[in-house]
């Protein structure tokens, strides 16, 4: 064992851990803030809480996807291609699935009290059901069963395809007529922001907080897939050692290499060279 | 304060919390499955650090052991020090 | 877990003998299993996919007509419902209830709610509005609304049977300076 190891002792799980903690910090301060320390709104009323939720939940979905985007056109390149990148899409994106389940049911029950309804075929609103169905089928394609690397191909053009919806999503509300607003911050056409004071940094502080839950999150799931890769060549070479015991060796097993992959990942970056088990080192 | 918000925020946060939950024990499971320690040390490889991109060789040798699943598992046998 | 399981060799659900032709079978059939389920939740999300983009192209593309282009299409409208757009005339609402007064209110528990008449604007033009729903809270003059309904007859009113209230993207403190935090302090 090389210095530095040890149990919960990697570099890797301690950077992810401060995230964890900043984030859950972030969260309870968003709460705390939105719920009982900003004011009502003259309009809406105490209904303007859900400003401090709903609205950095549906960004955390956009980042989400960019990063499936950004990875899976890393992998399609064949200079940058690594199976590291095929692991980080697939994470990102069923992050970005549970945000978008999310973004529609906190939307639900922001528009019952405040438009009148729960659902209605609005371009922002369908636009947005589409993404999520998209994405799960992205999910489900990344299940369909072949070799590895075939397996990652065919994953990272999906997600190229479901991609296609999310600009489509966030300039619905500028191409077509809405019910929904556009956004707050920053308004695309007019670029001013429409909301100031503790409101406006309590907003600002659930998009830092949703962001830094959305960094473990990936880097939890991207650890996931990196142990079912890992388990996936596995059971590969237990068959080998299996074999070689049979034939009289010795199998040795070390503590292989998971945790190296950690590093990269709770620093959000992918670390390509991380592979299974039986790397020549 | 009238019902929706409260349901909003617990449904919202309740969600992510059972999903972070969720991660974690999957990721424990994978690890005893595999029979490495249930948290994970991250042990500082030479040729690892500071590998932000993606080399030559690495590729190959991926390839490699992707090709073993297609049933050439001799071919990219355990290099462990045994 | 026990500790057996730690120490036991561990099997992947890789299979622990992907090398035996029984190993091999097994894995087929795993992979076949997963291709039917696969298989049948890839027709599910397909229907949902058709019918979503179906919704964009019917009804998200085009989701209203504001009262001055719906009076323009009038004939072309004819009494099919559709979505029509404008802001609340201020002055224009009354709610007629039997022997009622004619304020905006919520109908007294166990009755069917009033039906509410008002005027939406939108550039120059009025629609007046016949709403035989229940009005959302945040119903009120000078606020833009999107109402589902028809034309009535031949005439340029409409019949909404739902309102929905479009909020801007603007939010305003209620009473600044005047919110208490938990401390008591007064938080601007």
């Amino acid at each position: 064992m090389s210095p530095g190891a040890g149990p919960g002792g990697g570099r890797g799980t301690a950077v992810l851990r401060v995230l964890g903690l900043l984030g859950l910090v972030g969260v309870v301060a968003t709460v705390w803030l939105g719920l009982w320390v900003t004011p009502p709104d003259r309009f809406m009323g105490n209904l303007v809480r859900l400003l401090y939720l709903h609205p950095a939940i549906a960004w955390v979905m956009y980042i989400a996807y960019g990063i499936a985007f950004l990875s899976s056109l890393l992998y399609l390149w064949p200079r940058t291609r690594a199976l590291a990148w095929d692991r980080l899409a697939g994470a990102s994106s069923e992050v970005g699935v549970v945000f978008t389940g999310l973004t529609l049911v906190t939307g639900s029950i922001w528009g019952r009290p405040t438009w009148g309804v729960w659902w209605t075929w609005d371009p922002l609103l369908t636009t947005t059901a589409l993404l999520f169905v998209l994405y799960l089928g992205y999910l489900a394609v990344r299940q369909i069963p072949g070799e590895r690397e075939a397996r990652a191909r065919r994953s990272a053009i999906a997600a190229l395809v479901a991609f296609v919806d999310v600009p489509i999503v966030y300039f619905s509300v500028l191409w077509w007529r809405s019910l929904h607003q556009p956004p707050t911050v920053d308004d695309p056409v007019t670029g001013k922001t429409y909301v100031h004071g503790s409101m406006a940094w309590t907003l600002l502080l659930s998009f830092v907080a949703l962001t830094l839950v959305y960094a473990w999150l990936l880097a939890h799931r991207y650890r996931l897939a990196a142990l079912a890769d890992l388990e996936e060549g596995e059971g590969l070479e237990l068959a080998i050692a299996e074999r070689r015991a049979e034939a009289g060796g010795v199998p040795a097993r070390g503590e292989e290499p998971a945790g190296a992959d950690l590093v990269g990942a709770a620093a959000g970056v992918p670390d390509p060279g991380a592979r299974g088990p039986g790397a020549g080192r | 304060m009238n019902g929706y918000v409260e349901a909003g925020y617990i449904v919202g946060l309740g969600t992510l919390g059972i999903y972070a939950v969720s991660l974690l024990a999957r990721e424990r499971a994978a690890r005893r499955r595999l029979g490495l320690s249930p948290v994970p040390s991250s042990r500082a490889r030479p040729d690892h650090a500071g590998a932000r991109r993606p080399r030559r060789g690495v590729e190959l040798r991926e390839r490699a052991a992707g090709e073993t699943v297609g049933g050439r598992p001799e071919a990219d046998g355990p290099q462990e020090q045994a | 877990m026990s500790d057996s399981t730690v120490l036991a060799p561990s099997v992947g659900p890789a299979g622990a003998s992907v090398l035996s032709p029984a190993g091999a079978a097994a894995r087929r059939a795993r992979q076949a299993r997963t291709r039917r389920r696969l298989a049948v939740v890839g027709l599910v999300l397909l229907a949902a996919i058709g019918y979503l983009v179906y919704k964009v192209l019917t009804s998200a593309l085009v989701y209203f007509e504001t009262a001055s282009e719906a009076v323009a299409h009038r004939a072309e409208l004819g009494n099919s419902t559709f979505q029509i757009e404008g802001v609340v005339v201020p002055g224009s609402i009354r709610q007629e209830r039997p022997g009622g007064t004619g304020a905006l209110g919520h109908a007294p528990a166990g009755e069917p709610p009033a039906d509410l008449r008002f005027i939406i604007r939108s550039g120059s033009v009025e629609v007046g509005v016949l709403d035989t729903g229940a009005p959302p809270q945040l119903f009120q003059a000078d606020v833009p609304v999107v109402l589902v309904g028809h034309f009535l007859g031949s005439t340029d009113s409409f019949s909404a049977s739902q309102i929905l209230v479009k909020h801007s993207n603007a939010y305003i403190a209620a009473h600044p300076g005047r919110v208490k935090g938990p401390t008591g302090k007064v938080v601007r």
